[in-house]
């Protein structure tokens, strides 16, 4: 018996003292730069050597770009290595739906990078030709992303015709359709799209729909704090001056709250905004303008003496106005920061 | 009846073998443990334990050929029981066929056994397989009787460790093959060109066995590939297996 106490004491002291040592090793060892994947092989060789594995490879593959993508979500917003992580999983996996789809959603929404998205999620539509969710992501892409776009309703109607015509589509894509054929208000189609979402089992996913949800409230709570300023100036004769003018005009009960601890205000051009929504278009301008100053950066060598060149050479359509009115970018030349 | 009594002796012998049991018992943690991968990914826990229901079937069965295969005619010269076997009436290539097909029989059992625990798995924890599933693994088995076969020839010419890392690289390279056939365009204007696209129909294509990808997204294959697929493997199974035979009819033992 003593034996036996003697053994199990041995035991428990061995590995308590190991669990020690890598506790001190872990916290001695910095943490592992994400560039390390650059240092992946280029997929195109990649699916060659996998003997056999290219399936498995491109699970974890997707199991790791799912933990970058909500390491990144709740922390900085940088996904720079987003792009490759999907094209390699997809590469690897050509069938993998889910990897198409939720990658495609991830960079239009997250990135910003509605080009890399579509051409994603066209890729996977080649090989999964009966796959709904893929022209439908394309469709609501055209739709959420690039509503500027002249022609966006009319691609994201042809996208949703695809959707429909693989007869596994589920009734609320018909219904999206149709209402898109009679000039749909985007804003309920968005919330359509995120109520979806937030029915899924995954909680980066949930969380993520829960912040968009959030967004979509905002702003039709900035809509209809608009609609009430406009009624104030129209009673008064001159606009409100603050928010909180119209509770005081009895034109609103209260102030909508803001649940992710923004405010509402007067911009200088006389619309009524909120901070979460603006901070959050911010993050996306910003992100396109990286993009932007990344790519530029690539060819030249060089960071473009300032904003303009990247449009002059061909790296933006545009350049993203700063959503809040009256605030402009400040770029530094000799970092390549844009605040 | 000679061959059939080899295979017998061969199938009986390589079941004792402790090895067999060690991986079988790593292939079945593997497979069950392919739950806790697939609980990080959105949704995907199905696909992700059918892809490594499927590897493990085919890491394990593929270990198991080399490991086995390319010692078996080794072991035999070095008990000495070899002698005994050939001072009877029998012909060498009897010798290597009877043990081709005691371990093609030990490794269709090994199989059988991992994708019937693999489909009452996936079954078991909510997921559906089809039919697509059982052609990858039936192919999956073809791929370890064209790897069996190099391993009975290694097993003849050379050493069992050198045989076994020679098998391995060509099980390895075996799966990259399509990239001979797929050179960029710098090689348009070399010489060598034409000689690189001929070693891809020469050396051994194991992606024609991989439905892997498919059985795991249940995109259906047609049969008639899953035929070809095997018409491709048994006829370079048996040129191996005649080129072993070859060799070990001149080996001096």
């Amino acid at each position: 018996m003593k034996r036996l106490a003697a053994m199990a004491l041995a035991v428990v002291a061995a590995f308590g003292s190991m669990a020690a040592i890598q506790h001190r090793l872990d916290a001695m060892r910095s943490p592992q730069p994400e560039d390390e994947l650059l240092y992946l092989p280029n997929e195109h060789l990649l699916e060659h050597f996998t003997a056999g594995m290219s399936g498995v490879i491109a699970d974890l593959l997707w199991i790791r770009c799912l933990l970058y993508t909500g390491k990144h979500f709740r922390g900085d917003h940088d996904f720079t290595w987003l792009n490759h992580l999907c094209e390699m999983t997809t590469r690897l996996d050509p069938y993998f739906v889910d990897a198409h789809r939720y990658g495609g959603v991830f960079l239009a929404m997250l990135r910003a990078d509605d080009d890399a998205c579509i051409r994603l999620l066209e890729k996977g539509m080649v090989n999964n030709p009966d796959a709904w969710e893929l022209p439908y992501e394309i469709a609501m892409t055209y739709l959420l992303n690039r509503p500027n776009q002249p022609d966006s309703a009319v691609q994201a109607a042809r996208y949703l015709a695809m959707a429909i015509k693989t007869g596994k589509a589920p009734p609320h894509v018909l219904v999206l359709a149709e209402a898109l054929q009679r000039d749909y208000n985007l804003l309920d189609v968005e919330r359509e799209m995120w109520e979806s979402m937030r029915g899924s089992d995954d909680r980066l996913l949930r969380d993520l729909a829960e912040h968009k949800l959030i967004l979509v409230e905002l702003r039709v709570a900035c809509a209809n704090l608009g609609q009430a300023a406009d009624r104030y100036a129209a009673e008064r004769g001159a606009p409100p001056k603050t928010v909180d003018d119209l509770a005081t005009a009895g034109l609103i009960t209260a102030l909508p709250k803001d649940p992710l601890g923004g405010s509402f205000f007067i911009d200088v051009e006389g619309h009524v905004q909120n901070t979460s929504v603006l901070d959050e278009q911010v993050e996306r301008a910003r992100t396109v303008l990286r993009g932007g100053l990344d790519a530029f950066r690539q060819k030249h060598g060089r960071w473009p003496a300032n904003l303009e060149e990247l449009e002059t050479a061909g790296r933006l359509d545009g350049l993203p106005r700063h959503p809040y009115a009256g605030r402009a970018w400040h770029y530094d030349a000799a970092k390549g920061t844009v605040e | 009846m000679r061959i059939i009594a080899v295979a017998q002796n061969t199938f009986r012998e390589s079941v004792r073998d402790k090895a067999l049991y060690v991986l079988l018992f790593f292939a079945a943690s593997t497979i069950l443990g392919s739950k806790a991968i697939g609980w990080i990914s959105i949704g995907q826990d199905i696909k992700v334990m059918k892809d490594i229901c499927l590897a493990a079937v085919l890491m394990f069965g593929v270990l198991i050929a080399i490991f086995v295969g390319t010692t078996l005619v080794h072991k035999e010269i070095d008990k000495r029981t070899l002698y005994t076997i050939l001072a009877k009436p029998m012909r060498r290539y009897e010798f290597i066929l009877g043990k081709y097909l005691g371990l093609a029989s030990l490794l269709g059992l090994v199989t059988v056994v991992m994708t019937v625990a693999a489909v009452l798995y996936v079954v078991a924890l909510g997921g559906g397989v089809d039919l697509v599933f059982f052609e990858a693994a039936l192919l999956i088995y073809w791929e370890l009787l064209l790897i069996t076969a190099f391993a009975i020839l290694l097993s003849s010419v050379t050493s069992p460790i050198l045989g076994a890392l020679v098998v391995f690289s060509i099980f390895v390279l075996g799966h990259g093959t399509r990239i001979l056939a797929d050179l960029p365009r710098q090689f348009d204007d070399v010489a060598g060109k034409r000689a690189l696209e001929l070693l891809y129909y020469v050396l051994p294509n194991f992606s024609n066995f991989n439905l892997m990808r498919e059985a795991a997204n249940s995109v259906p294959v047609s049969g008639a590939y899953v035929a070809w697929a095997m018409l491709y493997g048994t006829i370079y199974s048996a040129f191996l297996l005649a080129a072993a035979s070859a060799a070990f009819e001149r080996k001096d033992v």
